[in-house]
């Protein structure tokens, strides 16, 4: 029989989030098939049946971190009003754009973890793994797409938001395997940003106000 | 390897413009890994992907033949 820790809805959850937090970080560390129950069990201070009693499979844990908040869904919570796509009916200017910029790399410094894991996993063939990818993809995409379309003509939009987000991938990923766990902190970094904002300018020529 | 060639073309820009196609296709073609998985050297090699790569690197390298010599 399972154990069943004598804890209030409050405790049941920062347990939870105790061992999300301590799964996270092994199965980016060590990767999912290299991970133990046992091992996250120990890095939270709890006995193998404790941990049991909230997720039943390594597995389930796995499926638990991809049900977080996406970085997307994170960042939309934490966007300034003025950038979010409500605020498209005014052109989107250097200063929006730049805006963009530096909320995508928030996002990723602040997701970096998991955002490993779920392309460690995605390389697996894991198919959930690749089906929240595209959904996230999607989501990165529906959330530019007003931005971008307030300022380039229809026949323009599409490469002119492709280039953006290859680039800032590109960059991220490049940035990421580079530097590994100090990621982040690179991408705090205003050197860091100030390169990539300059790169989106080139990709991204804005038109000059009175032609939009 | 390619540096010649921007700086043949880009001259003072060589630079920023090999970052910025480095940085594109590298983004490029690991979203297509990440998407495609298993299928990844097909869909590079086909058409439609070559099309797609061509048609980003000409919208984001301005021309410069004036510079080529």
């Amino acid at each position: 029989m399972t154990a069943r820790p004598a804890l209030g809805i409050r405790g049941k959850n920062e347990t939870r989030d105790r061992i999300l937090n301590a799964a996270m970080e092994l199965f980016g560390r060590d990767g999912f098939d290299s991970t133990t129950v046992r091992a996250i069990a120990q890095r939270c201070n709890l006995t193998d049946p404790a941990l049991y009693y909230y997720y039943k499979t390594k597995r389930d844990i796995l499926l638990a971190l991809w049900g977080l908040p996406s970085p997307l869904e994170k960042m939309r919570s934490t966007t300034p009003s003025n950038m979010r796509p409500a605020s498209v009916e005014f052109p989107m200017d250097d200063d929006t754009l730049m805006g963009l910029v530096d909320w995508m790399l928030d996002g990723s410094a602040r997701q970096d973890s998991l955002n490993r894991l779920l392309f460690r996993s995605v390389l697996d063939g894991d198919q959930t793994a690749i089906a929240l990818r595209e959904t996230k993809r999607r989501g990165w995409i529906a959330v530019l797409t007003p931005y971008f379309a307030s300022v380039f003509p229809p026949d323009e939009l599409d490469i002119r938001l492709e280039a953006a987000i290859m680039l800032s991938l590109g960059y991220v990923y490049t940035a990421q395997i580079e530097h590994g766990a100090d990621f982040p902190a690179v991408a705090a970094g205003l050197e860091f940003r100030a390169r990539l904002k300059q790169l989106i300018r080139l990709a991204v020529p804005l038109p000059p106000s009175g032609e939009r | 390897m390619v540096r010649p060639f921007f700086e043949r073309y880009y001259r003072d820009e060589a630079g920023q413009m090999e970052d910025l196609a480095t940085f594109m296709l590298s983004g490029l073609f690991w979203d297509a890994l990440l998407r495609y998985g298993e299928d990844f050297e097909s869909i590079v090699r086909g058409d439609t992907f070559q099309r797609k790569l061509q048609l980003l690197l000409s919208s984001v390298l301005p021309v410069r033949t004036g510079h080529a010599q």
